[in-house]
């Protein structure tokens, strides 16, 4: 399930796998393909697809002023505005960092589990999955309202130890409670890709060989399984930092204004061309990454299968 | 060829198995009692930081503070305030009245028709890559709607707003060179059901793209050989063959679109604000202060009407997932 | 009556003629076209020239699913959302039967390939020997005019399989229904059919009775695809003989008798294997097959051979003892010079 609500719709890997093709493309049967105008669609979902990027691109680049074409828009968005609020470096690094965070935590939770689970308790992990789909079935718009629930009850008694933890965790300058709940948010998807890339390696083995051989844990783990599951790995960091890139819900409600997507909302303008420059910028920023995740990705597969 | 020949023998022999070597019984235990030790942190974790929140929204939804007169502790010195908190259904219900009902009914309409029309056109464009006889474009359309359905909401609202938007490129320029107003002749603006339902497809549609194409490319050859072996032509083979085998898929997509859209929160907030009410942005609302005394729950109260009903269409979707796997697998 | 015959990118210069009521086998390796023709046959593929007849009609243009005949694939090709009674019945739905005829003859097409009680089940619910007869009796329920199995068996196990071989050649006696099975198992093939079309590389070897194609192959592939083949080395004589060591037989081709060296191919069976201290020849491996032994011989000059004796002289010929080889006084094959 998605919601933009926290920026990152589906990735592939929470879809059902595609299975082997048996008969290459376009050798189906006539009764099963079509000869329906199959190019109509496909040029009027490239329009409405690509026709918006063009035309922010083109809004973006006009010169109300003196006519022509003008940059000015994407050389403001580097400016720091006069209001006070942070400039767009500051707000892209805030957001870096607490994406670095969430990745960092969402594995370390994630991957000892998930490995232990694998090996150790196989019949709990059915209960687990249901657990990771949670977070799909109560959106960020409902979670953070039990967050601001929670809040409020705590702030009830500012003397309880309670009240200075959760204070310390809400500071803007470190927002560990974003952390904290985008890691519930990645769950999902982390866990999917992970689970994947565990079953896939043989995990059982490849522990029982190397204990055979004489490895303690740490060296399993460190030197066997982590190399084995990259792709997983990076596939789990890549998903955490499109997801926390991209979350306006929770850190909006919960007033934080130096988050990235928060930031670029709020930017001042005056006829919409700065934010929409700034849009168009980190689209393409974030779409340039996924290509080449994706190119990478498919790189290996490729060296893989020759 | 080796000096020594041996007789093969045709007939199964038996192989003696030597038993295992365990470890001893306290060992095994002590092991066992480590290992549920290691879930603790997850399951800690996910009670912790989702759980707790969850059911603090269960448990105010029906909570009512009425607010008392400030009296003077005699003990603290400090001006205490006389609330009384009680079990009430009044948040639910003022949850599904006036612009909270429009926003629940808004929600819900727009979340239909987007899902269908999303699931409808995912559908054909699925079908159009599949059936393409370039693999090229397959793995491009696959690539785009990956990208695409991971579109975040307010780069993508502002996209919506630079080309459709007052002062969008294509409003100015229908303006501008068709006399041709967007809003008072095509009756389109984007602050309204159609506006934003336009702005989700840009994300949902890909989705559906990226569910279907698998479940397209799951129909086995060997079903319409079979089918058309046996007399069918097209219409036959879609009604009786893969139709039924796409259906639980279909609409358990059309469930994930739906909910997708009933929860977005970030798109529908910079295209529309408090101009066209919606549930997510009526929460945000309400937990900003801009609520009437008395009704301080009601975000719990809506955050409720949410999961209620959310959750049962997330069950439905995940028993046509189950049963279509079995098929397709 | 059909007959196939054509040219396409897997098949060259094919030409095969099918009698009614037969049951024919196409035989040969991987990639050797017998798919192809059999798809030829269904529809599923046109050829670049030639044409497919049937009772003489030319239905070379005639779509696949006009051509009124039955097939059966290898796997998977059962509707997975329909039970193996309605699967049975799509046929006759597609042509316009009544709901009560379709249920009635579906039940009457299931008991008949033995699966009486599981009109109700689906395909998840039956194993892989059961799904493929209800793909039979699916194919079977329109009494098309030629009865197509595309290596049906192949993705079955051992023992099901065998039980299944029987099985279709029993239903296909009984009904009298022409029927092309294509397999690369010679067993099969052998087993089954009136007659098999060993292929090749797109061409057809030979059609015959599978003794003949035993006895008599017509191409030294033939010979060593069908049942298995030494390959010995003789010199040519008068009269259409061949010496082979101390022997002088009769051989079974052309030859030209100027001593030159030839190749000739002799079955199993036909080596005489004795005992004998001083033979030049070893026991390398003995298989045990239970009514016969294959031995695996070796000779002092280095020649592999494969012997077929009766399984009790198993203690004579145990690995290890040495042996003399003479052949049985039959005419010899001729390899070709390639």
């Amino acid at each position: 399930m998605t919601s933009t609500g926290y920026g990152t719709a589906a990735t592939p890997d929470l879809l059902p796998e595609a299975p082997v093709d048996q008969h290459p493309p376009g050798k189906r049967r006539k009764i099963a393909s079509g000869s329906w105008p199959r190019w109509i669609i496909l040029t009027v979902a490239a329009i409405y697809f690509i026709g918006p990027l063009l035309a922010a691109i083109s809004f973006t680049v006009q010169d109300h002023v003196h006519g022509g074409v003008t940059f000015s828009a994407y050389r403001q968005i580097f400016t720091t505005p006069a209001n006070g609020q942070v400039g767009f470096t500051t707000a892209l690094v805030y957001s870096l960092e607490i994406a670095v965070t969430t990745i960092v935590l969402t594995l370390l939770l994630l991957l000892p589990t998930q490995l232990l689970l694998h090996l150790r308790f196989p019949r709990v992990r059915g209960l687990v999955e249901v657990i990771t789909l949670l977070p799909l079935v109560f959106p960020p718009v409902v979670l953070v309202v039990g967050v601001d629930d929670v809040f409020t009850w705590v702030g009830k008694n500012t003397h309880s130890p309670l009240y200075k933890v959760i204070s310390y965790i809400r500071q803007d300058s470190h927002p560990y409670i974003l952390v904290f709940l985008y890691v519930i948010l990645a769950m999902p998807f982390v866990y999917r890709t992970l689970d994947a890339g565990i079953r896939s390696i043989d995990s059982r083995t490849l522990v029982e060989a190397s204990r055979n051989l004489g490895a303690g844990w740490p060296t399993v783990l460190f030197r066997v399984l982590v190399p084995c599951l990259r792709t997983a790995l990076i596939n789990s960091a890549f998903l955490c930092f499109a997801l926390v890139m991209g979350e306006f819900t929770i850190s909006k409600i919960l007033n934080y204004t130096k988050p990235f997507p928060v930031w670029l909302y709020q930017l001042p303008t005056t006829s919409g061309q700065v934010q929409a420059a700034v849009s168009v910028f980190s689209l393409l920023l974030v779409e340039v990454l996924l290509l080449v995740i994706g190119a990478l990705n498919w790189r290996r597969a490729v060296e893989k299968k020759g | 060829m080796t000096s020594a020949g041996r007789v093969e023998s045709e007939m199964s022999t038996q192989v003696e198995e030597l038993p295992k070597a365990r470890g001893t019984g306290s060992a095994r235990s002590r092991r066992l009692s480590f290992g549920w030790l290691g879930l603790v942190p997850f399951f800690g974790y996910v009670f912790l930081v989702f759980m707790v929140p969850i059911g603090f929204i269960l448990y105010n939804a029906f909570r009512k503070t009425v607010h008392g007169a400030s009296v003077r502790d005699p003990v603290t010195q400090q001006f205490v305030r006389t609330d009384h908190t009680s079990f009430t259904g009044s948040n639910v219900s003022n949850s599904l009245k006036g612009v909270y009902r429009t926003a629940v009914v808004n929600s819900l309409q727009l979340s239909a028709v987007v899902a269908i029309i999303g699931a409808v056109v995912g559908v054909l464009l699925a079908y159009a890559v599949v059936n393409s006889k370039s693999n090229a474009l397959r793995q491009i359309v696959i690539a785009a709607a990956a990208v695409t359905a991971n579109f975040g909401g307010i780069p993508l609202a502002f996209l919506f707003i630079a080309t459709v938007g007052n002062a969008g490129m294509v409003t100015t320029f229908l303006k501008d060179h068709l006399n041709i107003s967007l809003q008072n002749d095509l009756h389109f603006q984007l602050a309204t059901t159609a506006g934003v339902a336009l702005v989700y497809l840009y994300f949902l549609v890909p989705l559906m793209v990226l569910v279907m194409t698998p479940a397209l490319e799951g129909l086995k050859p060997q079903w319409a050989e079979a089918a058309e072996n046996l007399g069918a032509n097209r219409w036959h083979y879609w009604r009786y063959v893969a139709g039924p085998v796409l259906l639980p898929n279909f609409l358990g997509s059309v469930l994930l679109l739906f909910c997708s859209s009933f929860s977005a929160y970030a798109t529908a907030y910079a295209l529309v604000g408090d101009s066209f009410p919606l549930v997510p942005i009526q929460i945000s609302s309400v937990l900003s202060g801009n609520v009437l005394s008395g009704q301080e729950n009601l975000g719990a109260a809506l955050a409720l009407d949410m999961i209620v009903i959310v959750l049962p269409l997330t069950v439905v979707y995940q028993l046509l997932q189950r049963r279509t796997s079995r098929w397709l697998a | 009556m059909s007959r196939v015959f054509g040219t396409m990118a897997a098949l060259s210069g094919f030409n095969l003629r099918i009698q009614p009521g037969e049951l024919l086998a196409l035989l040969g390796p991987s990639g050797c076209g017998k798919t192809t023709a059999l798809r030829l046959l269904a529809g599923f593929d046109q050829p670049t020239s030639g044409a497919v007849l049937i009772d003489h009609a030319d239905v070379s243009r005639v779509p696949a699913n006009k051509r009124d005949m039955g097939m059966v694939f290898q796997s998977y090709s059962l509707f997975p959302t329909m039970s193996a009674q309605d699967n049975v019945a799509f046929g006759l739905r597609l042509r316009g039967r009544s709901g009560p005829q379709r249920r009635t003859r579906a039940a009457e097409l299931l008991d008949l390939v033995g699966l009486g009680e599981h009109v109700k089940k689906y395909p998840h619910q039956l194993s892989g020997g059961q799904q493929q007869r209800v793909a039979l009796a699916r194919a079977l329920a329109i009494e098309p005019r030629v009865l197509l199995l595309d290596e049906p068996l192949s993705a079955l196990d051992a023992k099901v399989r065998e039980q299944l071989r029987d099985e279709i050649r029993r239903i296909q006696l009984e009904l009298g229904v022409t029927t092309v099975f294509v397999t690369h198992d010679q067993e099969e093939a052998l087993s089954m059919a009136d007659r098999v079309g060993v292929m090749r590389a797109g061409q057809l070897e030979q059609c015959d009775a599978p003794a003949v194609l035993y006895d008599r192959p017509a191409t030294p592939f033939v010979a060593e695809f069908v049942g298995a083949m030494n390959r010995l080395v003789a010199t040519t004589e008068a009269g259409g003989n061949v010496r082979i060591g101390k022997q002088l037989l009769p051989a079974d081709g052309e030859l030209v008798a100027d001593g030159r060296e030839v190749t000739v191919l002799v079955r199993p069976e036909a080596l005489v294997v004795t005992p004998d201290e001083g033979g030049d020849t070893v026991v390398v491996v003995a298989t045990f097959r239970g009514a016969s032994i294959r031995l695996r011989l070796l000779r002092s000059d280095g020649v592999e051979m494969l012997a077929d004796v009766a399984s009790h002289r198993v203690a004579d010929l145990s690995p290890g003892r040495r042996v003399s080889v003479e052949l049985l006084n039959r005419p010899v094959l001729l390899a070709s010079a390639s």
